[in-house]
């Protein structure tokens, strides 16, 4: 078993020294953020450099003036930093690094100083070793150890308050999602949403799929960190996007993963993360992250062994391959519920009330949306196809209940915190070896703002599941769909249709949203660092 | 209006003669026999009604879908009016395959006017995708049309194909009707076509079928396990329930399949 952080902490602190006037003013330890990003924009990352141009992101541990002014001839102060890949800095040269353990600090200076400690990736662990001798015989004064740690990869969960909403801009022959982007406007302001042009970009649309929205969090420093999927390569769809519209000081990038091997379930449709959860008395203060997969087909193993080492959020992996595209976005959500005792629902889709629904309705009802791309005239006609029902009712039995049941189990979810979707499934035809999409435009694959303050509001796509297309308060799925959503939250249902569903994709597909960071994982989650 | 009359409205609206599309109309002058005939007349119909349109739709590129394969989802693409032109399209040749299958997957719900082009082209295709695509339409096709086109599509030396043929006959209504040339597929060579024709058949819960499902519940692919036990749950729940292969599949490597049979023997 290897300590935890926890543990370094309070060892280094059992180590002050006689001298703990002077040394009792160092902080027990010292938690950074891994510097990955590229504050003087000169294309490389910060770890990769020396110098410290236009860096923020480093922690400052600061010497008090009696301490420094100690440091004569007659006294002093050596300097021991264990743990590989970080650096100590003092006036802006690098003093301490993977080559040089040991520095004494330089005699007669005056005033306070400080050292700045950079850490070069996730999750390292270390310490640095302040010890004060009398240079007449080499004997110890004191000394005082402060642990270093830099931060874990944290995924966001749909708790954290949205701060920034991005979306593609598609103009094609007779279709743009221009109706989507002034619905998206209208709820989340110009101020707080980036429409980027898809032109530059092969008119991709889907920014969901291209990145990962997260943090790295230290006591005195926090960064956005974005993970930019393997998708697309060499420049080609939304791969540079990130780069384009998201790096720059205070957002790092990272990738994981060959560009060459890449299938569907790399895309980060395919990668979300739950709000916090308890399960078996184990917290996860930062929920659990869960992607699609099977034993045999499954995103690069590279970006979930990056996952896994991250600790705070351990994965998990329902069967999503049934699907076509076979993102998890596609049949479930977390859905933020104040009102409710683990302050969120968990929204998935059911085939049991998808039936009770339709047959809830007049089989006559007219679906003009639905007859020309989906080939259904009425809602009799839906009731009335039995390979429907069949694809449904296996799909429930064979990937939706193991997926309830597998949260259950991983994240501690009961029944009553279920929301059970009444959506359906369609056979996705011969591209996909008949594998499912979703037929009813998936409301379930909906986008969270919940900016800080400012309510919930969920961006559901509009399923057009009536014979008046312009009238929304007439479409009983809507109204099915508005009496489940939590108390409080107001729904947005936009019109998503021609751009992302019949393209094999909904409004979260289409959209990412950027939100605050979580927590202090070092307290909150400390129990998780253990590894056995 | 004659097709003559036709050809030359639309020789003398061509704003461009050089272009592809006008290249393609002048070698129609020849009048084609059978279906082709009708075809012809049907291109040239909607020439005249919107040359534009027409001239546009013929340089119109897809786009990939969130899945990664090529489809034309612009409403415009997809208006019945231009089906005579994309199956024009797709007999002109010279376009990838993954293009030509996005073009026939456009056909879909083509009508009767165009269901003997369908049939020509599932006859005259070459690229299997596209094959696969064209052959996929029979599931909305005149019950005729389908008895005409399933042959080609079951004979198929594509095995994509053979389970497409599969996947027509589980979604039609009047499935029971071609259900009986699909259960030799349970013994293909090919896993996906034994896993589709059990699955076509078990969505129309073809009774006859029952013992030729029964001997798939040991076959080496998964897949097919689970395809079959499902089949047989709908074609008669109660008699696979005793099969007795549902203890050794009880405990199946596949988790699917030992869910899926654990629950038949919990019936």
């Amino acid at each position: 078993m290897r300590p935890h952080f926890a543990l370094l902490i309070t060892l280094a602190a059992c180590h002050q020294s006689v001298d703990e006037g002077v040394l009792d003013a160092l902080p027990e330890a010292l938690i950074g953020v891994p510097n990955l990003d590229d504050d003087d924009g000169d294309g490389n990352r910060d770890a990769w450099q020396d110098d410290l141009l236009d860096d923020d992101d480093l922690s400052s541990l600061a010497l008090p003036a009696e301490l420094v002014e100690g440091v004569n001839k007659r006294t002093a102060l050596n300097l021991t930093l264990s743990g590989s890949g970080i650096r100590v800095y003092h006036g802006g040269a690098v003093v301490m690094d993977d080559e040089t353990a040991t520095w004494r600090f330089p005699p007669d200076q005056e005033g306070e100083a400080e050292l700045l400690v950079e850490f070069t990736d996730y999750h390292q662990t270390g310490s640095l070793t302040l010890e004060l001798l009398k240079l007449k015989d080499d004997s110890a004064l004191g000394s005082r150890t402060v642990a270093l740690g830099s931060a874990p990869f944290q995924m966001n969960h749909h708790l954290q308050a949205a701060e920034h909403l991005y979306v593609m801009q598609l103009n094609g022959w007779d279709m743009s999602n221009a109706s989507m982007i002034a619905g998206l406007t209208e709820v989340v302001g110009e101020d707080n949403l980036t429409v980027i042009p898809s032109g530059g970009y092969q008119q991709d649309v889907w920014i969901q799929d291209e990145l990962e929205f997260g943090h790295l969090v230290g006591m005195d420093t926090e960064m956005n960190m974005v993970l930019d999927s393997i998708r697309c390569s060499n420049g080609d769809c939304l791969d540079d996007v990130p780069e384009d519209y998201l790096q720059g000081p205070g957002t790092a990038l990272d990738t994981y993963g060959r560009k060459l091997y890449t299938n569907s379930l790399d895309s980060f449709g395919n990668l979300e993360c739950s709000p916090p959860v308890t399960v078996d008395g184990v917290s996860y203060p930062f929920g659990r992250i869960y992607f699609g997969g099977s034993p045999s087909y499954h995103p690069a193993e590279e970006l979930f062994g990056v996952l896994v080492d991250q600790r705070v959020q351990a994965p998990l992996q329902p069967d999503s391959t049934w699907l076509c595209v076979g993102h998890v976005d596609e049949y479930m959500a977390f859905l933020p519920d104040p009102a409710s005792p683990k302050g969120f629902r968990f929204a998935i889709t059911d085939v049991d009330a998808a039936y009770a629904f339709l047959e809830g309705l007049d089989p006559e009802s007219a679906l003009p949306k639905y007859t020309s791309t989906h080939g259904y005239a009425t809602v009799g006609e839906l009731l009335d196809d039995q390979a429907l029902r069949a694809l449904n009712e296996d799909a429930q039995a064979d990937y939706v209940d193991p997926t309830v049941a597998l949260f259950k189990a991983e994240l501690g979810l009961e029944e009553s915190d279920i929301i059970r979707l009444p959506l359906l499934f369609e056979d996705a035809g011969p591209w996909c070896d008949h594998t499912a999409i979703a037929l009813m435009p998936g409301l379930v694959n909906l986008a969270v703002w919940n900016p800080e303050g400012g309510g919930t509001h969920l961006l559901i796509p509009d399923p057009f599941f009536r014979s008046d297309l312009a009238d929304q308060s007439t479409d009983p799925l809507i109204a099915a769909f508005d009496a489940l959503m939590p108390a409080g939250s107001e729904t947005h249902y936009l019109d998503d249709w021609d751009v992302y569903h019949e393209m094999m994709g909904e409004v979260h597909c289409g959209t990412n949203i950027r939100r605050a960071p979580a927590g202090d994982w070092w307290t909150e989650a400390a129990h998780l660092m253990e590894v056995e | 209006m004659s097709v003559f009359t036709l050809i030359f409205a639309a020789w003398t609206a061509l704003a461009a003669p050089s272009s592809p599309l006008a290249e393609h109309l002048q070698a129609l002058v020849p009048a084609p026999a059978g279906w082709e005939s009708a075809q012809r007349d049907a291109l040239l119909a909607a020439w005249g009604a919107d040359p534009e349109t027409c001239l546009r739709a013929w340089e119109e590129a897809p786009s990939p879908t969130r899945a990664g394969f090529p489809r034309f989802a612009s409403p415009a693409m997809r208006a019945p009016a231009l089906r005579p032109l994309i199956v024009e399209r797709l007999r002109a040749g010279g376009e990838d395959e993954a293009t030509r299958a996005a073009l026939a997957e456009l056909l879909a719900r083509s009508g009767p006017e165009l269901e003997p082009a369908l049939l020509g082209l599932i006859a005259e295709e070459q690229g299997p995708m596209v094959r696969r695509m064209l052959v996929s339409h029979l599931r909305w096709a005149e019950a005729e049309v389908c008895a005409q086109g399933l042959p080609l599509a079951l004979g198929d030396a594509d095995p994509g194909v053979r389970a497409e043929a599969a996947y027509v006959v589980g979604h039609r209504s009047d499935g029971a009707r071609f259900a009986p040339s699909v259960v030799p597929l349970l013994s293909d060579a090919e896993p996906a076509v034994r896993a589709g024709a059990a699955r076509a058949l078990g969505w129309i819960a073809y009774a006859p079928a029952f013992d030729g499902l029964s001997a798939l519940l040991v076959d080496p692919e998964p897949e097919v396990r689970l395809r079959s036990l499902r089949a047989l749950e709908r074609v008669d729940a109660a008699r696979a329930a005793a099969l007795p292969q549902l203890g050794a599949l009880a405990r199946d490597p596949d988790p699917r399949v030992a869910r899926a049979a654990a629950r038949l023997q919990a019936r």
